[in-house]
């Protein structure tokens, strides 16, 4: 799989348009969810996804494989996207078409204490500050590793370490403060 | 905590574009091609626009630098000129424009006798005026070399120059003989007491045809 993607980077960086299109077409749901745990609008979540698939195609040429994996490249044009998104928006955290999206992807009759508990590590997560949000995406949903968040972030390995402790924490007090 | 976050990993797993799914591509594509094309539209804007202002800049300057006394460009050109020689302090320039204005002249001035042409008498004028701009910078150029104490041979054999080219129109251009003999009068002037001696060692002195005794 890496190898492909390597070819389809190649290729891309070439100007193949129709190798990028593969690209786009495994990574969309991934950027897509990222960015839609970030700003919870699904029409901004969209554009915004566009946006960073431009952006990448734009300075497609200026990846280097030997600096980094392509998901950390992609994630990182996404999360710096996001940024934009939020200092133009001055907005960052609640969406209450969030709350309708689980609300209505889930069966809550039959699962209704267990929704409540996701609800409930939902909405504090959604209370979280962006950049430790993402930590928590990074880390927990798109199951990133160190290094690669370290990539994203422009960080080290250790400073990352501590930064995804220093979220979890700040999560648990959230919810800890219900 | 760790338990919650796993679930909370599978609503976040199941979160789908669908709009982006069916004609995200495609919307990208069309994004894409519209960003080729500015920038390939802007790329040849820019070429056009440097060799436009290059070809304009080039066939301004050899307009400007061929202008002819009389001619719209012509003040253009002296006050080049002027600045050209007050930077470099080189006097020669003048003159050697002053012979190709008068040859200039002179070929124009055939023209206009060929055409019948009622400017004809104009160009006369000219050429007149522009011996005498002629006169003057070559007197110029002696002050200075006479200045500084120093004999220019350089200077001499392209006085001897340009009466050559003088003497030669005259045999094509009967009808400006009387203004290019005043001409070569100056080519005459302009040398040296030594260059001005003919074989037998008589001096031209100003003024004179330099026909020998």
């Amino acid at each position: 799989m890496e190898t492909e993607i390597l070819y389809l980077v190649r290729q891309s960086k070439k100007g193949r348009k129709e190798a990028f299109g593969k690209l786009y077409t495994l990574y969309l749901k991934k950027v897509y969810r990222f960015i839609y745990y970030m700003v919870y609008d699904t029409a901004v979540a969209q554009d915004l996804t566009q946006d960073t698939f431009f952006k990448v195609w734009r300075s497609i040429s200026g990846f280097r494989e030997d600096k980094g994996t392509f998901s950390g490249y992609l994630f990182a044009i996404a999360r710096n996207v996001v940024i934009d998104y939020s200092r133009k928006k001055k907005e960052s955290r609640i969406g209450p078409e969030m709350e309708d999206n689980i609300a209505s992807s889930e069966d809550i009759e039959e699962q209704l204490v267990a929704e409540e508990n996701r609800k409930d590590v939902q909405n504090s997560l959604q209370k979280l500050d962006g950049d430790s949000r993402q930590l928590i995406i990074f880390r927990y949903f798109e199951e990133l590793s160190i290094s690669q968040i370290g990539e994203v972030l422009g960080k080290k390995d250790g400073n990352v370490r501590v930064l995804i402790f220093r979220a979890l924490k700040k999560l648990k007090k959230i919810m800890g403060g219900k | 905590m760790h338990d919650s976050l796993k679930k909370l990993k599978k609503d976040y797993l199941d979160i789908e574009p669908q709009t982006l799914l069916e004609s995200g591509w495609r919307g990208l594509e069309q994004r894409i091609d519209r960003q080729r094309y500015s920038r390939r539209l802007f790329a040849f804007s820019v070429i056009f626009s440097v060799i436009l202002l290059v070809a304009t800049g080039t066939f301004s300057v050899q307009m400007t630098q061929a202008a002819l006394p009389g001619e719209v460009l012509y003040p253009l050109k002296r006050t080049s000129e002027n600045v050209v020689t007050l930077l470099s302090n080189d006097k020669n320039m003048p003159v050697e424009n002053r012979v190709k204005e008068i040859m200039g002249l002179v070929e124009k001035e055939e023209k206009l006798e060929r055409e019948k042409s009622l400017r004809q008498q104009e160009v006369h004028v000219k050429i007149l005026e522009t011996v005498g701009e002629y006169s003057k910078n070559v007197s110029e150029v002696r002050g200075d070399l006479e200045k500084s104490g120093s004999k220019d041979e350089n200077f001499q054999k392209r006085l001897d120059d340009h009466r050559g080219k003088f003497e030669s129109l005259i045999q094509k251009h009967p009808s400006c003989a009387k203004e290019l003999q005043g001409a070569i009068e100056i080519t005459k002037s302009g040398k040296s007491e030594d260059g001005n001696k003919d074989e037998n060692g008589n001096s031209g002195g100003s003024g004179s045809s330099g026909k020998g005794s």
